[in-house]
């Protein structure tokens, strides 16, 4: 087709990239936001999380409350709050029907949070594109492959590898934007193959699944015969006073996980059979699996066993714990925040780039080209604003309407849709005004309803430095934003 | 063969041959696994699985490198031909 392998290298980098940019854009934005779901979360539904008890304290406490509001219950769980912003929620399975409760981990008082999806709906959005039911899965599956073959092929693009990752010329806008996308390309390099490989292969029952049905009939009988778990729990039928404290449990807790707060979840199934079994979940900061380190106890104290996992397995737990990244610390953590960033923008930069090449040469404008200006503008301007409108939604947002969470998920879509008829209709460039103008504003306005009006600012926030930094990176953002539309003469 | 043509050829190997190839492979490899490595059942499709991975990004990139259209489409057709004996000769013995 082309002459040599690189020329065709190349010409498959720019139509991979060009076909798959947008939905790729999309999915990387959403995605970098979720290594924050946890802390974002707690920004916008104003979640309890911090307080001086100890966790045997506070999970007797939960045992209490338990004990006393739902003593039917076929299940108990106390999830105990982190320094990542998770609440001290309790929760209960009863007539079918799962039930929460959130107590304040300082004075155990219960209370209510801001009704809202929070960080969680970016989790989601970025592999199912609110799409479950229409493939939604599988589009981001194929757009996972298309980045993988983009990035292969982009390193053939260069054709000096190291001296154009040292290049960075700043004289026009075209050669400088070329030369960070080389540059962004080159560091986050590893970062994108092990993010869109381990992606491939935590959806491998939906992706390639006929060799698991020929030789299982299912996914789910594979999954049963490699993964281990603790034998299921038979019921005596008679019934026994609930556990009310843990000092029973915890000494040996503590012994096989050292550390101050070292659980996550406390989990009782049939609290009041006298049966019963108590489950731990370790806090997830430790291993790089995804599946959790739990200790569990019969009724009798006896711990129960779980046999270690094979091989096979657990190389696919490592790549999916890799991808969720629970273990990072919060240094690690920024810093793929900070990548998934970059990931973002050498998308967003190669796709300016592809229409800047043309438009250039070009003597008159193809639609092709148009499209893809129109297109740059709905998602690339377009989705950051609707996530700004999904930030501003649930500050504006009475607390007490029905359908809260949907309401501002809603606020996102009809600010997208809004955005791309933006892009659609007005002319490119004053499109790109528009848009530019209305993210600052955006952002800016939540940061301004936060620090004048908020319910947010009392004396406890300000001392919260997880909502402090969730504010930070948003007002970062209107700033980038504002310094972008005034300082606009580039082409986009 | 027009320009066009020959990408339209070479965009179709990528994806549904491509796809082809790396269903072969998650087969074909269970056999090469169990007998030769003696790896047990699950963890053979496992590993088949992820090396299925592989052989879609290979024939991917090949289909656009390759020097001829035909020989991109027997090399493509050989390769999974090769699996799918494996796996038929795997579910005899």
């Amino acid at each position: 087709m082309k002459p040599d392998f690189r020329r065709s290298m190349i010409w498959l980098h720019t139509y991979s990239g060009l076909l798959t940019g947008w939905l790729l854009f999309v999915v990387f934005v959403t995605g970098t936001l979720s290594y924050y779901n946890q802390e974002i979360s707690h920004w916008m539904k104003s979640s309890a999380h911090t307080g001086t008890h100890s966790q045997p304290e506070l999970i007797d406490h939960g045992l209490r409350w338990l004990h006393q509001h739902a003593p039917e219950a076929s299940r108990w769980s106390i999830q105990l709050p982190d320094d990542r912003g998770t609440p001290f929620r309790l929760d209960y399975r009863q007539d079918k029907q799962r039930h929460s409760a959130y107590l304040n981990p300082q004075t155990l008082a219960p209370y209510t949070p801001v009704e809202s999806q929070g960080g969680n709906f970016f989790r989601t959005f970025h592999y199912s594109l609110s799409m479950r039911g229409w493939g939604g899965r599988y589009y981001t599956g194929i757009a996972a492959m298309a980045m993988l073959i983009a990035i292969f092929s982009g390193i053939y693009t260069h054709r000096r590898f190291f001296q154009d990752f040292f290049t960075l010329r700043r004289d026009t806008w075209q050669k400088m934007l070329k030369d960070l996308h080389a540059l962004v390309g080159i560091l986050t390099l590893p970062f994108c193959f092990v993010i869109c490989f381990s992606a491939l292969l935590i959806y491998i029952s939906l992706y390639i699944p006929f060799s698991i049905d020929h030789h299982f009939n299912s996914y789910r009988k594979l999954n049963a015969e490699v993964s281990t778990s603790y034998p299921k729990l038979a019921l005596s039928g008679t019934s026994q006073a609930p556990l009310h404290r843990i000092q029973n449990h915890w000494p040996e807790v503590t012994e096989h996980w050292p550390g101050t707060h070292p659980v996550s979840r406390v989990d009782i199934q049939a609290p009041s059979d006298s049966h019963a079994r108590v489950t731990f979940t370790r806090r997830s900061q430790v291993s790089l699996s995804n599946k959790p380190d739990t200790l569990a106890f019969d009724h009798q104290g006896q711990r129960l066993d779980m046999p270690e996992e094979r091989l096979a397995r657990q190389i696919r737990r490592v790549f999916y714990g890799l991808h969720e990244a629970h273990f990072a610390k919060p240094g690690l953590r920024a810093m793929l925040f900070v990548l998934g960033a970059l990931a973002s923008a050498l998308i967003a930069t190669g796709m300016i780039i592809w229409l800047q090449k043309r438009t250039e040469k070009a003597r008159s404008i193809h639609p092709g080209h148009q499209l893809v200006e129109k297109l740059n503008l709905a998602v690339l301007l377009g989705l950051p604003l609707a996530i700004g409108a999904y930030f501003l939604a649930n500050r504006l947002l009475p607390l007490e309407i029905p359908a809260r969470a949907d309401a501002e998920i809603q606020a996102l879509f009809w600010v997208w849709l809004s955005a791309g008829l933006i892009a659609l209709i007005v002319k490119a460039k004053h499109a790109k005004t528009l848009l530019l103008a209305l993210n600052t504003l955006a952002y800016l306005s939540v940061v301004g309803i936060d620090l004048l009006w908020g319910q947010a600012m009392s004396a406890a926030m300000v001392t919260d430095g997880l909502y402090l930094f969730i504010l930070g990176l948003i007002t970062l953002t209107g700033l980038s934003f504002g310094y972008a539309s005034v300082r606009g003469r580039q082409p986009c | 063969m027009s320009y066009s043509f020959q990408v339209l050829l070479r965009t179709l190997a990528a994806t549904l041959g491509a796809y082809g190839v790396a269903v072969a492979t998650t087969f074909g490899l269970v056999p090469v696994f169990t007998f030769l490595l003696s790896t047990p059942l699950s963890d053979a499709v496992y590993f088949s699985i992820m090396l299925g991975y592989v052989s879609f990004f290979a024939a991917c990139i090949y289909a656009f490198s390759a020097a001829s259209i035909k020989r991109l489409y027997l090399t493509l057709m050989l390769i999974s031909l090769q699996f799918v004996v494996l796996h038929l000769a795997g579910g005899q013995a």
